[in-house]
């Protein structure tokens, strides 16, 4: 079973996600925060992160440049989610698989999902 | 970067309520989480399902949950007479579950796993919670309760879907519960009983995103099902032509001349007189000038179109012809159990399909009885008015002064005068041992008018001016007598012939 990790400060979206992935076959571990998330992730290793880009503690471009300098995070995909157009996001951090721009539907995250998984 | 680069807009959809998506200024928005509140039996169920019905018919997918412990038979039983009923879209494009045993046994999380289950199954673009208030009654703690919403909020955004929370509203009117700050719009239903009448009515008390029209705003169920008449006077008013200085005849040549021509296109004309007196001829005349340029509309409270087209011909007036060649429509309305907007919108929407630019409304003392807040019946003439005067419609109401002989003459409702543009006296007075009708104009707004008090006949041939009333005095003041001879003969006047200075209205 793959696991995905969920790393969203908003409230339930987390909760909400974890159920629908948990629904459809994967393993899902959530952080509310950037800080607990890189916690969650040595905890419970990856296949995909799921990540917010605004967040306290640390964003999600701090955790992706805590991802990618630690040796077991480095090679793992994330589709980086936020409310703000990909072109801002781009312009603070790079190295993610695909860009989720919030609100987004099941389908979309379900796509997207597939897509990065198949490329991995 | 522009706000729209920024932030998308949110589509939204049409409800299938008539009326309903004006108050809404567009309709509700996808993806949204909407309270309906209101009493048992206020119209909640009808009001969701007429939703559903109409988005299933646009070919989307609705999933109606109900949390009541009536079964799903016997709800659609009650609903299978209203015409937006259609029993070929149950379960190909509504599907109705029961989550009263899931709530009972599992609680909210129970609740919460069972839409989402459904939700993708059925691949729903609304879901309805009917019975909304049981899940408030589930929550062990308000905490739970707010999570469960902000949960629906968060399915709402992810499937794009709507949702409809049905609630019985225990907190009762005008409270607000911790829930309506969550949600993206609260609408209330009433009931309210106004004397022996009922009435109902909805208000929307919150709608995040967009403005909506504020207030109360009525509403009825009929077999069609809901619909909801917009406060004539929260709506924005219609831009539109304006008069001009062209003039409308009346077709009675000697009235016609009395007000410089006719009546100034897109005015409005209050015709004031007892019951029995000829008003209802005036209007006739003036409906019997329509043409095929200028079409013409009656909105009667009293008469029935059979009446109508008799009464006309018993005065010679040939109202027949004109309304034979389409020129002209009869709509009768009743004077009992109708609201104020619902009457507004009907004179409007006629008004709108025909084209016409001549009306004649006969019996607005109708239009203030229907008004369950009396006091707003100005502010509800005054936005007629506007939207009449922006379609280009020269506007003529009857109406009817109670007491036959009085030295009191006053607009039917407090506050109307100054939105009355010209006004008409018609009365009876006793003269000389008989009774005999006079007229005369009081107000003619921006136009020179002729100020005699007038004397005519209702004859086979219409209202025929016969004399000015040279030589009475105190007509108006419900006295009528002889003036003293001295008097007449200075005055010089002659029967028949005086011709006032005319006086500017």
């Amino acid at each position: 079973m793959k696991t995905i990790v969920i790393v969203d400060d908003e409230f339930g979206l987390a909760d909400v996600l974890t159920a629908t992935l948990s629904d459809i076959g994967f393993s899902v571990v959530s952080a509310s925060n950037g800080k607990q998330g890189l916690e969650v992730m040595e905890e419970h290793p990856p296949d995909l992160v799921l990540l917010d880009y605004m967040m306290p503690l640390l964003d999600g471009a701090g955790v992706l440049k805590a991802m990618r300098a630690a040796p077991k995070l480095a090679s793992v995909p994330v589709i980086m989610m936020s409310a703000v157009p990909e072109s801002v996001v781009r312009a603070q951090c790079q190295g993610y698989a695909a860009f989720l721009r919030k609100p987004f539907d099941f389908e979309t995250l379900l796509n997207t999902v597939e897509q990065v998984m198949a490329g991995q | 970067m522009s706000a729209h680069e920024f932030v998308s807009h949110l589509p939204r959809f049409t409800s299938g309520i008539p009326g309903l998506d004006r108050v809404l200024n567009g309709g509700f928005f996808a993806g949204g989480v909407y309270i309906v509140e209101g009493a048992p039996g206020t119209g909640k169920t009808i009001l969701a399902n007429q939703i559903c019905f109409y988005r299933a018919k646009e070919g989307q997918r609705v999933l109606y949950v109900t949390l009541l412990a009536e079964s799903h038979s016997r709800l659609l039983q009650h609903l299978q007479d209203l015409s937006f009923f259609d029993a070929a879209a149950i379960p190909k494009h509504l599907t109705y579950v029961s989550g009263f045993r899931v709530l009972e046994e599992g609680g909210l999380r129970a609740l919460l796993d069972l839409i989402r289950k459904e939700l993708r199954a059925q691949g729903a673009n609304v879901v309805v919670l009917d019975g909304f208030a049981a899940v408030g009654e589930s929550a062990e703690t308000d905490r739970e309760f707010k999570k469960f919403v902000h949960e629906l909020q968060v399915q709402a955004g992810l499937g794009t879907c709507t949702f409809f929370l049905l609630s019985s509203g225990t907190s009762g009117e005008g409270s607000v519960q911790p829930v309506h700050t969550m949600v993206d719009g609260l609408v209330r239903l009433s009931d309210r009983v106004f004397g022996v009448r009922a009435q109902r009515e909805l208000q929307v008390q919150k709608f995040r995103g967009s403005r909506y029209l504020r207030g109360l705003h009525s509403f009825e169920i009929s077999d069609d099902g809901i619909r909801v008449y917009p406060r004539l006077e929260s709506s924005s008013a219609t831009s539109g032509e304006g008069g001009g200085s062209r003039r409308l005849i009346v077709g009675f040549p000697r009235l016609d001349a009395m007000i410089g021509g006719g009546l100034r296109a897109t005015s409005t004309t209050m015709i004031l007189g007892p019951s029995g007196v000829g008003k209802t001829v005036v209007g006739y005349r003036f409906l019997a000038c329509s043409t095929t340029e200028e079409k013409g509309l009656l909105f009667s409270f009293y008469e029935t179109p059979e009446r109508v087209l008799a009464k006309a011909k018993g005065v010679g007036i040939d109202l027949a012809s004109a309304h034979d060649r389409g020129d002209v429509e009869f709509i009768w309305q009743s004077p009992v159990e109708s609201t104020l907007d619902a009457i507004g919108w009907r004179i409007l929407e006629s008004i709108d399909r025909l084209g016409a630019k001549r009306l004649f409304v006969d019996g607005f003392n109708a239009l203030e009885s229907a008004s369950a807040h009396p006091e707003r019946v100005p502010q509800f003439f005054a936005a007629l008015n506007r939207e009449l005067q922006a379609r280009g419609v020269t506007t003529v109401y009857a109406a009817e002064l109670h007491q036959i002989f009085s030295h009191e003459i006053a607009a039917p409702t407090r506050g109307l005068s100054p939105l009355i543009e010209n006004m008409i006296i018609m009365r009876f007075v006793e003269l000389r041992a008989q009774l005999r009708r006079t007229l005369s104009v009081i107000k003619l707004r921006d136009s020179e008018f002729d100020p005699t008090i007038c004397e005519f006949c209702l004859t086979s041939h219409g209202l025929d001016v016969v004399d000015s009333l040279d030589g009475a005095e105190k007509l108006m003041a419900g006295a009528s007598r002889e003036a003293p001879r001295s008097q007449s003969r200075k005055s010089g006047a002659r029967k028949g012939r005086t011709r006032p200075k005319r006086r500017r209205g």
